[in-house]
């Protein structure tokens, strides 16, 4: 058993045992840190962008790179939100509740160390998971047909878009709009072109890479540019203390912090693997039952050392264990699980189980790479946490500029030229009306990634269950998954009345109480 | 908000019944000769599409009628300019490429957005987009062989 675990990872270890895969992870985790330490960027903006650069490397260095961008970033994150109260993604928020008090007391030092050491012990916690859970789920995967994987992939975009925005009908309205972007170009069995305009470009579909980008980056930095007077000025009131003693992690913050990191960590693994929950539920579940747990819960939200643990262990761990759906069952359920795909994709590989048979050396690679991910957050965080403190004093007048002009090059790379920016742009506006309107982009952007699979599948489908739903029940594991579908939209559509009519119930309040002159 | 909320419903109910009734039958050719009809995803999608956004429309409705809405505009003026001024910059820029090639639209996508929004500083001005076209021509043309042609 203990064999079956660690011999793979040791023929995994013994093929990135070379400098210049080792260097593309370690450069992937550094521009990681960067990117996510600057508010408004994260690990999607920056891996869209850098995948037309590791186009021209091996696979395993290339998706390694990516990888590393992925943790870098969410361990990134925490700089801002403990140095300025504004968290770099938004599942580093919980973290600024603790760690921006903190910084004000002088102790920004202490809280970016646990932050980081918490980060580090999730991730790789949370790594060995996936290694662990993987290749047995992938193994269930490959026994099953094409009518449960109809039925796991309906389920799946189900529940990413029931809990990725703030209402149901949303993110159902944005993964129904993916799934009919998906359908762009030719399709499968009779070749027959759909909503290509006669433009050859649209052949092919349309490319991920220049959507991604739009979407995330571009639509960001137009918000970002419109508020950057704001943004400036919470950049402008960082301190740092100098005393030697509030940068130091003491052995009784680390008996405060050991329990909460593991269980973020455990949190945040559990989060991970169900798609669409995402890191901000993680980091914040970590947060709230750590807070909970507490003997003394009156200090957290002025300075908790706790707080910042808990919050990152479960941040960080999401990362890794939101890979376990993509590589078992090739159903990303995170937006850097949908631009990871592409990136398999231009490297030959298709993620899902068949890529524990056919690609079996690469997924021990990728493993080896992992782990040297985590380690290398820890060196790189370390040695650099001054530099990335830095980095996130630069303007928005600096950062968005350069921003725009690695979107532009990448999209211009991956989109087929002019055409591609042509497409970055009009999703860039779509991604400002999404954001602004509460349409859930996580969702569109993986309901696009899943279409085709979603659409073989329901084709294959159709005639096994000889065009009769009733057959259905000779496929138990897809029946299941379609009674789930249906019970979880109940669910939610319940839900979601219930807050509405309180919501209502609390708007109307005041203003009878004010009728009745009873309002004090 | 639920103003915003009912007209997005309103736009994505007549998209839907377009998409169903124009731009399936005019961009999808019905193939009577397959198995499964090339129509039948997009059908479908058209279909979920009308039905939820007839949903979104009910639901603001009652909510305006039950709350109205008091809430200020969805997108500031500053937003508004922001995401127009980007989508001009990228228009200009595509005209630079096709007429001079790919050096002016990567000098105008850096150094307007800097002037823009405040940026003074020659130093700045001169060593951002030095350093950034000068790292991009490094990786690209050099390193990876490849150009933006």
């Amino acid at each position: 058993m203990i064999d079956a675990f660690f011999a793979p990872l040791a023929a995994g270890f013994a093929s990135i045992a070379e400098f210049w895969t080792l260097l593309y992870i370690c450069f992937g985790v550094a521009v990681g840190y960067t990117v996510g330490a600057i508010p408004g960027l994260g690990k999607g903006t920056a891996t869209a962008v850098l995948i037309p650069v590791t186009f021209y490397l091996e696979p395993v260095a290339a998706i390694g790179l990516l990888i590393g961008i992925a943790k870098g970033s969410t361990a990134g994150s925490a700089i801002s939100a403990i140095l300025m109260n504004t968290p770099g993604e938004p599942s580093s928020a919980a973290t600024a509740f603790d760690g921006y008090p903190l910084a004000q007391q002088g102790k920004a030092g202490k809280a970016l160390k646990m932050g980081l050491y918490a980060s580090v012990i999730g991730d790789l916690l949370s790594t060995l998971c996936l290694i662990a859970l993987a290749a047995p789920l992938a193994q269930f995967a490959l026994e099953i047909g094409p009518v449960e994987q109809f039925a796991i992939l309906l389920f799946s975009l189900t529940f990413i878009g029931a809990l990725a925005g703030k209402s149901l009908v949303k993110g159902l309205i944005a993964g129904t709009l993916g799934l009919l972007v998906a359908t762009v170009g030719m399709e499968i069995e009779t070749a027959v072109p759909r909503f290509t305009f006669d433009r050859l470009e649209l052949f092919d579909g349309v490319p991920l890479i220049p959507v991604a980008i739009g979407m995330m980056a571009v639509s960001e930095m137009m918000l970002q540019m419109a508020n950057h007077r704001a943004l400036d000025r919470q950049v402008a009131e960082i301190r740092i203390s100098s005393r030697p003693e509030d940068s130091r992690v003491t052995g009784a913050d680390w008996r405060r912090c050991l329990p909460a990191i593991f269980r973020g960590t455990g949190i945040g693994v559990f989060v991970g693997i169900l798609p669409g929950l995402g890191a901000s539920v993680a980091s914040f579940m970590s947060y709230g039952a750590t807070a909970r747990m507490s003997k003394t819960p009156e200090r957290f939200g002025k300075g908790a050392i706790e707080g910042v643990a808990a919050s990152e262990s479960a941040d960080n761990a999401v990362v890794p264990s939101s890979f376990v759906p993509l590589f078992a069952l090739g159903i990303p359920g995170s937006v850097i699980a949908a631009i990871l795909i592409s990136a398999f994709v231009i490297h030959g590989i298709t993620p899902g189980p068949m890529m524990f048979v056919e690609d079996a050396e690469i997924v021990q690679s990728l493993y080896a790479a992992m782990i040297v991910a985590s380690f290398a957050l820890l060196g790189i965080g370390l040695v650099g946490q001054s530099f990335f403190a830095w980095v996130i004093r630069s303007p928005m007048r600096v950062i968005a500029p350069a921003v725009l002009f690695f979107c532009v090059i990448g999209s211009f790379m991956q989109g087929g030229g002019l055409f591609g920016i042509g497409l970055m742009v009009l999703f860039a506006v779509l991604g400002v009306l999404a954001k602004k309107l509460d349409f859930s982009f996580v969702t569109f952007l993986i309901g696009f990634v899943i279409g085709p699979s979603l659409e073989l599948t329901l084709r294959q489908s159709i005639p096994l269950l000889d065009r009769d739903i009733a057959n259905l029940a000779q496929h138990p594991v897809a029946a299941v998954f379609i009674g789930l579908t249906i019970v979880l939209i109940a669910i939610m559509a319940l839900a979601e009345i219930r807050r509405r009519n309180r919501a209502s119930r609390r708007s109307e309040t005041p203003l009878s109480l004010k009728a009745t002159g009873r309002n004090t | 908000m639920k103003k915003a909320e009912l007209v997005s419903g309103l736009v994505l109910l007549a998209f839907g019944i377009s998409l169903w009734a124009v731009l399936i039958p005019w961009q999808v050719a019905a193939a009577p000769g397959a198995i499964i009809s090339p129509r039948m995803m997009p059908r479908l999608c058209a279909a979920v599409l009308v039905v939820l956004s007839l949903v979104l429309i009910v639901q603001s409705l009652a909510a305006l009628r039950r709350e109205g809405d008091t809430s200020g505009p969805v997108f500031s003026r500053a937003e508004v300019v922001a995401t127009l001024g980007v989508v001009g910059l990228f228009a200009v820029a595509t005209l630079l490429f096709v007429y001079t090639g790919p050096l002016l639209p990567g000098l105008a996508i850096i150094v307007l957005p800097m002037l823009v929004l405040g940026e003074r500083r020659i130093a700045m001005l001169t060593l951002l987009p030095a350093g950034l076209m000068g790292g991009a021509w490094l990786l690209f043309y050099v390193v990876l062989g490849t150009s933006f042609q």
